[in-house]
């Protein structure tokens, strides 16, 4: 899952972002209005965490921009801003949640958790393939009945195939939502990757659709 | 404690009572001067129509044509001092006495005596004075008597109007009362007596000085809060890093981001109290004669490790005694922030200028950078708290450093402006105070 962190503090974006890599995010951080817009048109983003007091472009503005142009991205926003009133502003600009700052981290990841989850369209917080188990929050995978030993991008790889199961994903599609602009990507790292959840799942897991990409067939 | 309408009332009832005292003596003197004149004619009349030849003894007198009194005591003699009439005895009248009128004292009190040769008769009438008197105290106590009923009446009335007219302080005592500790509206000031208007009037004063400097205080709480949210989400966000990391690498890491947050939101806090501080401290009981030159080199004494390390050139232009009459150390906070500000924002390889000198009668210190520079539009604003330029590094400082520079110049009766150095380039930050005497301090 790639996130965009929009964030003028430079302290708290390397610390959120830190953080969700460690959870296995892929993290993006614009430090101002006009960066976080340039961004959004250039690249796909699973979801936006939103500051509101940003230099050279107001959050809010941001906000209203994005959603002027129909795009349904889910938007978590974080302020300091934390009178009702600026909540009821900020939900009606359009964002899915609002946290007010100083927050805690738990609860960061729990809200974007469920804010992805929605999105994705469903109830269940466990995301159930056939044999497959996974827990998207505390990473816990079960492969027939039996835990299941995978690395953080092995299951980002993973979570990017099931979230849109019977679709062929291309390579560049799945290292987007891998690795962020800043992280180092190897050549044929993606490929290496489904190399190692084919061992671990079996070889007819992901399928090669050639010249096209990847994907996971839909259950009947 | 003082009351209006008990003084009103006291007041207000001496001057009436002397009043009707001095009302009642000039009646009672007035009184005794007519009374004075009516007897004495009376008894001119009273001898003038005695029969001019009595014989003696006379057995009757006509007495009952005049309507006198007991008291009134005729006594006539003939030419050979005989008495022929006494209408009654007096033991202690004098046998004889000068024609006309007299006075004539007497155990019994001051008696008025007239007397008249009539023919071969000598005629007195006397009458005591005290009756006279009696007459007059009369008709005084006459007159004062319904005065002295009004006076309670007028009593009342006074008690009334001075209630009727203190009312308005009244219905300010209550207003004030029942409001609550933050309402400072002013008191309304419709119906009142023009002489409590200015009290009014003062307190109304009070009232929008008093709000003013609680909103001023209110922004700077609020202000303060929101930016202690910033550091602090920092912090939180530090600490739960370091508990999550998930091994000694980035735990270490994880560790030394959190000293820096701490560090930064100490100095944050560090620059909120000096600013209030700075904001409190009214008095110039700290001002004594300080040389801005040895200010000048202290600050950039301290600041040239880190200028060096940044490459750039920190220094003293212009260099004269500039003696000004101040507190030391708040005016080495001042330019310690303005050379602070100078050496942040003034890239590698370039140059600061710190020129102190007397001029045209006032001490001039200024600060001079080739870096960047502020737009002229933002010159201004750069001095309000927490005001962080559109477009600069985002939160490199507490954004509290200019604000604290003005605060300190405003209390030494200074001046500052921003501008341009030399060519345009760069920021100048110009101060100017008072100059102390030249003579040397005595320490």
């Amino acid at each position: 899952m790639r996130l965009l962190l929009v964030e003028d503090d430079r302290m708290i974006a390397e610390s959120v972002r830190k953080g969700l890599r460690q959870e296995g995010f892929a993290v993006d951080w614009a430090q101002d209005g006009r960066a976080a817009e340039l961004l959004l048109q250039s690249e796909n983003f699973d979801l936006l965490l939103l500051d509101l007091g940003l230099p050279r472009k107001d959050g809010l503005e941001v906000l209203r921009a994005l959603r002027s142009q129909n795009n349904p991205l889910p938007v978590l926003i974080l302020t300091a801003r934390d009178a009702v009133a600026d909540r009821v502003k900020g939900l009606n600009a359009g964002a899915d949640d609002y946290l007010v700052k100083p927050f805690d981290f738990d609860e960061l990841v729990a809200r974007i958790h469920a804010l992805l989850r929605r999105q994705a369209g469903r109830g269940d917080p466990l995301i159930r393939y056939g044999p497959l188990i996974l827990n998207p929050i505390t990473h816990e995978t079960l492969f027939n009945g039996a835990p299941l030993a995978l690395s953080a991008r092995e299951l980002a790889l993973l979570e990017a195939f099931l979230d849109r199961p019977g679709a062929v994903l291309s390579i560049a599609y799945l290292q987007e939502k891998m690795y962020g602009l800043d992280d180092d990507v190897g050549s044929n790292t993606v490929e290496v990757y489904i190399h190692a959840l084919r061992k671990k799942l079996g070889s007819g897991f992901i399928r090669n659709v050639r010249g096209v990409g990847y994907m996971v067939p839909r259950l009947p | 404690m003082k009351s209006i309408r008990r003084a009103l009332l006291l007041w207000l009832s001496a001057g009436l009572l002397a009043g009707i005292a001095v009302a009642a003596g000039l009646t009672y003197y007035q009184a005794r001067e007519e009374a004075n004149e009516l007897f004495d004619y009376q008894m001119k009349r009273m001898a003038a129509s005695l029969p001019h030849s009595a014989f003696a003894p006379l057995a009757s007198l006509p007495g009952n044509e005049f309507d006198i009194e007991e008291d009134v005591v005729i006594q006539i003699w003939d030419k050979t001092g005989i008495p022929i009439y006494l209408s009654q005895r007096h033991p202690t009248l004098p046998q004889r006495a000068e024609l006309g009128f007299a006075n004539v004292t007497t155990p019994d009190g001051v008696w008025r005596v007239y007397s008249a040769q009539l023919g071969g008769t000598v005629v007195q009438v006397a009458q005591p004075l005290s009756a006279r008197r009696a007459i007059a105290a009369q008709t005084a106590l006459r007159m004062t008597l319904p005065l002295m009923a009004l006076l309670p009446f007028m009593g009342g009335l006074i008690w009334l109007a001075v209630g009727r007219g203190l009312a308005p302080v009244q219905r300010i005592a209550h207003e004030v009362q029942t409001r609550d500790s933050t309402s400072l509206s002013p008191i309304s000031n419709s119906g009142l007596p023009e002489e409590i208007e200015p009290l009014a009037h003062a307190l109304n004063d009070l009232l929008a000085r008093l709000e003013r400097s609680i909103g001023v205080q209110r922004a700077f709480v609020a202000d303060a809060a929101h930016e202690l949210r910033t550091p602090l989400t920092a912090l939180k966000l530090q600490v739960q890093l370091v508990e999550r990391a998930p091994d000694e690498r980035e735990r270490k890491a994880a560790i030394a981001d959190l000293k820096q947050g701490l560090e930064r939101a100490s100095h944050l806090v560090q620059q909120l109290l000096t600013l209030s501080r700075q904001e409190a401290d009214v008095a110039e009981s700290a001002f004594r004669r300080v040389d801005l030159l040895d200010i000048a080199r202290l600050v950039v004494g301290e600041h040239a490790p880190i200028a060096a390390q940044r490459h750039i050139d920190l220094g003293i232009e212009e260099a004269e005694p500039t003696p000004v009459f101040g507190d030391f150390e708040a005016l080495r906070m001042m330019l310690g922030n303005l050379v602070d500000n100078a050496v942040r924002y003034t890239p590698p390889h370039g140059r600061i200028d710190v020129a102190v000198s007397p001029s045209g009668g006032k001490a001039m210190l200024s600060v001079t950078d080739n870096g960047e520079g502020i737009p002229e539009e933002d010159r201004q604003r750069v001095f309000d708290r927490f005001y962080r330029r559109e477009g600069a590094q985002p939160r490199q400082g507490s954004g509290l450093g200019l604000a604290i520079v003005r605060n300190i110049v405003e209390r030494h009766r200074g001046e500052i402006t921003l501008g341009t150095g030399p060519g345009g380039r760069g920021l100048r930050a110009s101060v100017q105070f008072p100059l102390a005497e030249m003579s040397p301090s005595p320490e």
